[in-house]
């Protein structure tokens, strides 16, 4: 009944060559259109989230109605966007690398092809070893943690233009375009914007094959 | 007082002790008291709001002083056209009395609150307060005026030896009369130290609000005064900060430096509540708060004052508003703006007092990493005295694309790391890191100023070298490759595999991590842990992890047991060489020996110092004959063997 397979996923890498660089050990960490691609996108969905809210907040003395209380409206305020830029970088944890793809789209949500697959072998009684403890599989990978920081950094950098756009350009300029063409990646290359996940086609394999194992 | 009750005007007439107002005053406050009752809804109207607004009673105190401020504001503006309405009394102060048997507490001002008309017109409207209506026409700075608290404190006094009548000179000891007069009786003949309770006003608020002034007009005996009555703290801060900041909500606010830091604040890191007090219109409201400095700036004292937060909130509901955030991010940011402008000759005793502060910062604060970044110093192999990264960064070779850094316990330690060897030697500059959170540190700064970090004991190893380097470098590969798989098999189960090292210039070897291994440095730490978990998978999981092995190619051992490879691989003394080079090479790289390897590496070198000595390899230690002991008992002697049979069993 128990079969012992060892995928070497992780190990891939049987070094014989010198480790120069993180990627010569089979980690490739995402380039800086890749951090910035993240950024946008997350940063967006939080915007769209923040945006729904109607309040009204009220500034002043509040019992001396006196002197008329300054009135902003949350969707257009500071506050706001300080509380849609708390903890966006945060929301790269949720991020799994997918390394059956090349470009830009091998960072996703979800759990990667790969480990659906691993998972569904240890589900069914298969010894599987991947060189790390078992309790560690789902935690997130030394790419996604290190894009958690640089998306940090890239914040950090780019603050006084992500609050240009939001004061000034919102709803006019996509974000993507403005932080990271125009600030972020000025003059360097930005293709990776416009990458997109193919439409499903021979993925579909694993589902199936998930499925039957349910 | 805004608000009177019918009974309460009553109770008044006598309750009010004449310690506060004079005879003239009072004479002038009866005749010009008139009574109104609030009407029933009124009433229950305001029990309504102390019940649901005022949650906690002491906001409701803190609403009556700030009644009493406005009077007297009131009445300091009035007195600039009538000069008479300070002729009764010309000092502004608000007094604090509490009657504990009475049940009663008094807030007295000397200001005027509404008149006849505004009391009539008012009463109906719920906390209205005629003189916010005044001032709002008035846009004027505002006075803090000074409270006193009917207060207490205990004196002890050391009395004469003969003198018995104690009273006359002391006349306001009445409270312990009694008291005095027993001890008196009991001990007439010895001095003695007497304990006793004086009453007297003081005075509460003695912190002028010099922040809502210009920082131009203040003068620095006045900040450090400031300073003294806000922390008690008698030596000079070492930095400062006093400015307005501006945007959906204002406020003005004074931070200050201490020059030292207790030194057991870390015990209480994350725990202590921030130093830093809030007022809203300036009025006190609390220094409880845990939400204006981030953890690890809890160091900075001061003050923040807006007048966009709402005054008549409870605490817990203002903690959780979220105009708090707003300050706090720009507060942040300007104590880091302050900690950068310390000048230099100020800035090694803040580094000395702060450094775990800043670097735990860079840990936690990642939309502030960069900024706290340039407030890094760390010890470097340039020369004793520590260096910003921007030195570093200004000194880096031309083509240097890395920051190299080496952590361990000491400088002592680091300065002869296997790892930095060949670096320092050929001119670069390495950064040691000798404090317990120092590798934690660097490893959360992904880079400074676009150069990436690089921790020179681990793997990944990029040194920039010109051809004839790297030509020399894969000759030397090609010519040891027999001596590192030779070693990479005998020592398959300790290492990952051997390498010719780029790093090494003395040492014969040393043991590199793995890419997300722990350095010898790391392990350490991760070992003398006391608060960890017994059994975490992480932290087994790379306590396990083998190393790299990594030789150097000019050193005599390591061309010696080339030599001797290729002669004949299987030759013991060899096999026993190559175990003593690893272990040698961990602890030379930071490593402990685990797996009782200490003990085999002891036995290897008590073997070779016998060699050295001149006496045969096998000498043993001398028998001790145990005969001469007294005869065991001999039914511990049976439980002995019983247990160990038992313990077969099992």
């Amino acid at each position: 009944m128990f079969s012992f397979v060892v995928l070497d996923v992780w190990m891939l890498h049987f070094i014989t060559s010198e480790g120069r660089t993180e990627e010569d050990v089979g980690v490739k960490y995402a380039n800086r259109c890749e951090v910035c691609k993240v950024l946008a996108t997350e940063l967006q969905g939080r915007l769209e989230e923040t945006g729904k809210v109607h309040d009204v907040i009220e500034i002043g003395y509040s019992l001396d109605d006196v002197q008329p209380k300054k009135k902003t409206k949350y969707e257009k305020s500071e506050l706001r966007l300080i509380e849609s830029l708390e903890g966006v970088c945060e929301r790269i944890l949720e991020y799994n690398i997918h390394k059956e793809r090349q470009d830009s789209t091998r960072f996703a949500k979800g759990m990667s092809q790969t480990f659906k697959t691993l998972h569904g072998l240890v589900d069914k009684g298969v010894k599987v070893d991947l060189g790390i403890p078992y309790e560690l599989w789902d935690k997130p990978s030394a790419e996604i943690t290190h894009m958690k920081t640089q998306c940090e950094s890239l914040l950090e950098e780019n603050e006084s233009a992500i609050e240009e756009w939001y004061w000034n350009h919102q709803g006019k300029i996509d974000l993507k375009n403005f932080l990271c063409t125009k600030n972020a990646l000025k003059n360097t290359d930005d293709s990776c914007l416009f990458e997109k996940l193919e439409p499903k086609s021979k993925g579909d394999k694993g589902s199936k094959y998930d499925k039957s194992e349910l | 007082m805004c608000f009177v009750d019918a009974e309460a005007v009553a109770r008044e007439e006598e309750a009010i002790s004449p310690d506060g107002l004079s005879v003239a005053q009072l004479r002038e406050l009866r005749e010009r008291a008139q009574n109104f009752t609030f009407q029933t809804e009124v009433n229950r109207m305001m029990k309504l709001i102390i019940n649901s607004l005022y949650r906690n009673k002491e906001i409701f105190l803190r609403e009556l002083i700030s009644n009493g401020s406005d009077a007297l504001d009131k009445i300091r503006l009035l007195s600039l056209t009538e000069r008479d309405v300070l002729d009764s009394n010309p000092e502004l102060s608000i007094r604090i009395k509490a009657e504990p048997d009475k049940r009663l507490l008094h807030i007295t001002d000397s200001g005027v609150g509404m008149t006849r008309h505004e009391l009539v017109n008012n009463l109906g409207t719920i906390a209205k307060s005629g003189t916010a209506d005044f001032l709002s026409r008035m846009q004027d700075s505002f006075i803090n005026f000074p409270i006193y608290l009917w207060a207490s404190r205990t004196e002890t006094v050391q009395e004469a030896d003969t003198d018995t009548d104690t009273d006359t000179d002391k006349p306001d000891s009445d409270a312990d009369d009694d008291a005095q007069v027993e001890d008196a009786a009991e001990e007439k003949s010895e001095p003695k130290q007497t304990e006793k309770t004086v009453w007297d006003w003081e005075l509460m608020n003695d912190n002028k609000p010099i922040w809502t002034r210009k920082p131009s007009e203040v003068a620095d005996e006045e900040y450090a005064q400031f300073y003294r009555s806000l922390t008690k703290d008698s030596t000079a801060p070492l930095a400062k900060a006093h400015f307005v900041a501006e945007g959906e909500v204002t406020f003005r606010a004074l931070l200050y430096v201490p020059r030292v830091q207790p030194a057991d604040s870390f015990n209480r890191y994350g725990t202590k509540t921030d130093h830093i007090k809030l007022y809203v219109r300036r009025v006190f409201i609390t220094d409880e708060f845990n939400d204006l400095m981030p953890n690890y700036l809890a160091f900075i004292q001061g003050i923040v004052d807006s007048d966009d937060l709402p005054l008549n909130v409870s605490r817990e509901t203002l903690q959780q508003h979220k105009l708090i955030k707003i300050i706090k991010k720009k507060l942040v940011r300007k104590a880091l703006d302050m900690l950068k402008k310390i000048p230099d000759d100020e800035y090694e005793h803040f580094w000395k007092e702060y450094s775990t502060n800043i670097k735990l910062g860079v840990m936690e604060d990642p939309s502030n990493r960069s900024r706290l970044a340039k407030l890094l110093r760390f010890h470097s192999s340039r020369a004793p005295q520590m260096t910003f990264l921007a030195e570093y960064v200004s000194r880096m070779k031309p083509q240097q694309t890395h920051i190299y850094y080496i952590a361990g316990s000491s400088r002592a330690e680091v300065e002869r790391s296997p790892f930095a060897e060949r670096l320092v030697r050929a001119g670069y500059e390495v950064l040691y890191l000798t404090e317990a959170v120092d590798e934690y540190c660097l490893s959360s700064l992904p880079e400074y100023d676009g150069h990436k970090f690089q921790n020179i004991a681990k793997e990944i190893f990029d040194l920039d070298e010109n051809e004839t380097q790297q030509s020399a470098h894969e000759a030397a590969r090609a010519r040891l490759e027999p001596l590192t798989r030779w070693l990479g098999e005998k020592l398959g189960a300790l290492v990952t595999r051997a390498a010719v090292s780029r790093r090494l210039a003395r040492s014969p070897a040393a043991l590199v991590a793995t890419v997300f291994g722990w350095t010898g440095n790391m392990e350490r730490l991760a070992l003398s842990n006391a608060h960890q978990k017994a059994d975490d998978a992480q932290r087994k999981h790379h306590l396990s992890q083998k190393k790299m092995l990594e030789i150097n190619p000019r050193h005599p051992v390591i061309l010696e047991l080339l030599r001797r490879v290729q002669e004949d691989p299987e030759e013991p003394a060899l096999l026993r060489a190559a175990h003593t080079l690893y272990r040698t090479a961990a602890l030379r790289s930071g490593y402990m020996l685990q797996e009782g390897q200490a003990v085999e590496f002891a036995e290897t070198v008590e073997s070779m110092l016998q060699t050295a000595l001149g006496l045969p390899p096998d000498a043993a230690p001398e028998e001790e004959d145990f005969d001469l002991e007294p005869e065991p008992d001999t039914d511990t002697d049976t439980a002995e063997t019983d247990a160990a049979d038992d313990h077969d069993e099992l």
